[in-house]
This record gives structure tokens, sequence and C-alpha cells, in this order.
């Protein structure tokens, strides 16, 4: 697996996706939306499979000594790689907002009536929504993409279009319900419901691509290259 | 010992069909694979890495079915389609660096040889490489990772006459141990008649032959002589005849023993062979 995830890395990937993942401490400037700083690495991952394209990178990992429905795990630990190395690098930027940053003062401040009215922070909810729709990503795309590896734009497009159109909901959600808002962590109740979506998200996000993987496996197997 | 055996291996395409294909690779030979372009050897050479899913037979390494013993068997299996054409803008060295990794028995000392041997410089990029280079880097990479059995898809297409010479000895070099074997497809049959023990002889998705050269060789004759001989002869059993300068030449199996009043017999060459049968094909 990590002998994998190192041939991702060194042959695969293109840099400039780290850069989008990196985007992501845009999580850290107040009165701006927590949760767009996940759609940056969304539009990164998809330049990966254009470039792996071309650089005829399904050939190469199908002729390593390796099973062929691992050609799939391959790239999927790279896209999971990619994801979860994202979240982990906004929690500190996330933390860093809220400590320093007064939300509500700091967008009245700015003159922003509407910012100080709804939460635009993060929360322990926005990293379960996010380990949710990166879930939702791998398994509209995975098993779509491996059923025919040498199309790429419509599994693609369709997948990181219904993907943005579901992050919306949910960035939606996060700032119109006060139980998800930081302010509301003092409270036990909502503490327990951001916690229980946190987790909920990453058991689900986790769920939907461990499905992903299976059956773009499935998928795969029948792909001749 | 039988490294590889292949039991009537199908794959249907629209316009291609792989026919119940059989042959198998004894350790301490090698095998030349031949046939025209579109014959199946490439998606026969797929089949048994599992990049194409055979429709049905058999494809054991050893005694054991590939697919059920996939990582080991690719990595006992070397398998090279021309050259290295992956990752133009990465350095050989980063692509041996990783590839390696995936090899128990990768050998770099043997690696490193070939390396000084064809000439290569590790710190070029792939897409800096010739033709002929990337196929030598290829089969740097295939030569080096301890393979009992390797697999090549036109290993001498790009190179110069004295690499392929060279190739070659390399070839019986790594077969004079009698554990390993080689199976090579090309159009240059010259490079199977200096190294070449048998051939496997594949036309229109069928295995044609599959024997030594020279009992292959002993089963065509290439009949010549003046074109007007020809006259009153039924022509449509002759195949493919090929006429120049009042001349006449054609490749009959033996046992049709085909008689031309005034012409002249000798046994066919395995590409007058070749020539003569794809050629003929549909007269």
């Amino acid at each position: 697996m990590w002998k994998l995830l190192k041939k991702e890395f060194l042959l695969s990937l293109n840099p400039n996706v780290i850069i989008m993942g990196l985007l992501g401490i845009t999580i850290a400037i107040p009165s701006y939306p927590a949760f767009v700083g996940f759609f940056y690495i969304l539009g990164g991952l998809c330049s990966i499979m254009p470039r792996a394209a071309a650089d005829k990178d399904l050939e190469y990992t199908a002729m390593l000594p390796i099973p062929k429905h691992q050609v799939v795990v391959s790239k999927l630990l790279l896209f999971i790689a990619l994801e979860l190395g994202t979240v982990l690098f906004t929690v500190p930027f996330a933390v860093l907002r809220v400590l320093v940053f007064d939300p509500q003062l700091f967008a009245a401040a700015q003159g922003d009536e509407l910012a100080s009215m709804i939460s635009m922070e993060p929360s322990l909810s926005t990293f379960g929504f996010a380990f949710l729709i990166f879930g939702i990503y791998n398994i509209l795309f995975f098993p779509w993409f491996y059923k025919n590896p040498s199309k790429i734009n419509a599994p693609q497009l369709v997948s990181t279009l219904i993907t943005m159109v579901i992050s919306i909901v949910f960035m939606a959600v996060s700032m119109a319900i006060p139980a998800l808002n930081f302010e509301a962590l003092q409270t036990p109740l909502y503490l327990g419901i951001q916690l229980g979506i946190l987790v909920g998200g990453l058991l689900i996000g986790g769920l939907l691509t461990f499905l992903a993987a299976k059956l773009a496996s499935k998928h795969f197997e029948k792909v001749d290259i | 010992m039988k490294i590889l055996t292949l039991e009537n291996v199908r794959k249907h395409y629209p316009a291609f069909e792989l026919q119940d294909v059989s042959f198998s690779l004894e350790a301490g030979h090698i095998v030349g694979f031949i046939g025209r372009n579109g014959a199946g050897k490439t998606t026969t050479l797929k089949c048994i890495y599992n990049l194409v899913s055979p429709d049905g037979g058999s494809i054991k390494y050893l005694d054991k079915e590939i697919r059920s013993t996939e990582a080991f068997a690719k990595s006992e299996i070397g398998l090279l389609f021309g050259g290295i054409e992956y990752y133009p803008n990465k350095k050989l060295k980063a692509m041996t660096k990783i590839t390696s990794s995936f090899y128990p028995k990768w050998d770099q000392a043997l690696y490193e040889s070939f390396v000084k041997d064809f000439g290569l410089d590790e710190s070029k990029k792939i897409k800096e490489l010739s033709n002929g280079m990337k196929v030598k880097y290829g089969l740097a990479l295939a030569l080096s990772h301890g393979a009992k059995a390797l697999l090549l898809d036109e290993p001498t297409s790009g190179l110069d006459p004295v690499s392929r010479d060279e190739l070659m000895d390399i070839f019986l070099r790594i077969v004079s141990d009698g554990e390993h074997a080689i199976l090579f497809s090309t159009h240059v049959i010259s490079d199977l008649e200096k190294s070449a023990d048998d051939i496997v002889y594949i036309k229109g998705g069928k295995i044609i032959a599959n024997e030594t050269i020279s009992s292959f060789e002993k089963k065509y004759e290439m009949i010549l002589g003046e074109e007007e001989m020809l006259k009153g002869q039924d022509l449509s059993k002759l195949g493919y005849i090929r006429t120049h300068a009042g001349k006449f030449e054609f490749v009959v199996p033996v046992k049709e023993n085909i008689v031309i009043e005034g012409a002249t017999k000798r046994q066919a060459t395995l590409e007058e062979i070749m020539v003569f049968l794809e050629r003929g094909e549909g007269k």
C-alpha cells in the first residue's frame, strides 16, 4: 500500500494539486465561508486523471507486479491522501480563526450585517460534512470512471458538479442552523449534534469510499487495457 | 520444465477473435512469436499479464493459474511492449527507483550493468530518449527484476543492427542456465534465426505452428522457375505466386508434392514461408 502511495506521489501527482489543497488555508479568513476551503481540492482532483492519461499511468501501474484491482486502489489512495491531507491541514487554521477572531464582532465591524447574522465559521460539523462530500465524490467518480478509463470527462464533470451542489447545500445548512455554529459548541446538546455529524461524516464518507473501491475494482477487472 | 502454459485461451472482439490459443514456454528456450500485425500477438501477451481478460481458457505460471497468483506471477514474468513511454517528464532514475521497489528480486548491480552496456543516461527524462534508447531502457528494467520468463513484444524494433545482435546474445546468455525462458515477437526474422529455438506462429487469432524453426521450415518448399513453366497449371491451388522478369517463385507445403516440370525446389526459409502464407490468404 505504501509503495503504491509513494509511486502515486513521486510519479503520478501534479504538484499543483497539492497547492490546490493548501488553498484550504482560506478557512482562516474571517467572514469567509469556511466550507469553501474544501472546494479547491475538488478542483485539484479533477486534474489528476487527465495528467495520468497523458503519462500512461494506468498502463504502467497495470504492468507492475500487483493484482489488477490494485491499479484502482493505487489511485484511490492518492485521492484519499489528498482529501484527508486537506482536512488535516485546515484544522489548525480553523482553530486559529475561531480563537483569534470573534466572528460576529468581526462581521459587524466590517459592516456586513448578513454575515453577522449567520455563521460562516468552521465548527466540528464543517469537518463532518467535508468527510461526507469527499466520500460522495469518490463513490460517484471512481466506479463510473473505471468502467471505461479512456473516457474521463463525463464522470469527472458530473461527479464534481453533483459534489459541488451537495457541498453548497451543506454550506447553507451549516450557516442557517444555529446548532451547527461554532458558538453552539458551548451548549452540550449542540456539541453532541456536531460531534455526531463529525463522526457520522467520517464513517459514512469512509464507507462510501470503501464501496467506491469495491465497485471500481469490480468494473476495472473487466476492462481491457 | 514448463514455465508458462496457455491452453485454449479465447478472446472475442467484434472485429477480431483469439481462438483457442495454446502453447507453452519451456525453461532454457527462446521462442519467437510471429505473425502479421493484428494477428493476435499483443492480445495474447496482454492476456498472460491480465491486462486483457480472456473469455476462456487457462494461463498458468508453473502449475498455478496466473489470475490466482497475479502479483507473484507478474514479478516472475517480465513483459515489455516496445520501449518505455510512461511519464515522459520523469527522469530514468526516478522511474527506476519506484519500479524497482515493487520487485523483491530486483538486482541493482545487474541493472547498472545494463545501463552501462546500453549507454543509458539516468539523468535524462524519458521524453529525451530516442526510440531505440526507450527500448533499451525497457529491456534494462525487464531484465533486472529476476523474471523467470520474459515476454517481449518487438524488443528489437528501433534498435540498430549492432544493438540487435547484442540483445540476441543477452537472450542466449539469460536462458543458458536452463531456468529462464524468453518469448519475443518480432518482424525481423533474422533475429529469430540468431537466437530462437522454437516459433509460435499466430495467424488470424489462431496458432498455426508451434514447433522448432527447423521442423517448421522442413514442412515447406520454395519452387522456382520460368513463368512459361506455369502454363497449363492449376494456379488456384498454389497460393501467392511472385513473378518478376519472366521468373516465378512460390512456397507450398511439402506434403502437397507439387511438381512443375523444369522448375527447381529448395527448402523455404522462415521469412519466405511467412510472406507466401500471408500473401496467399484468400487466393
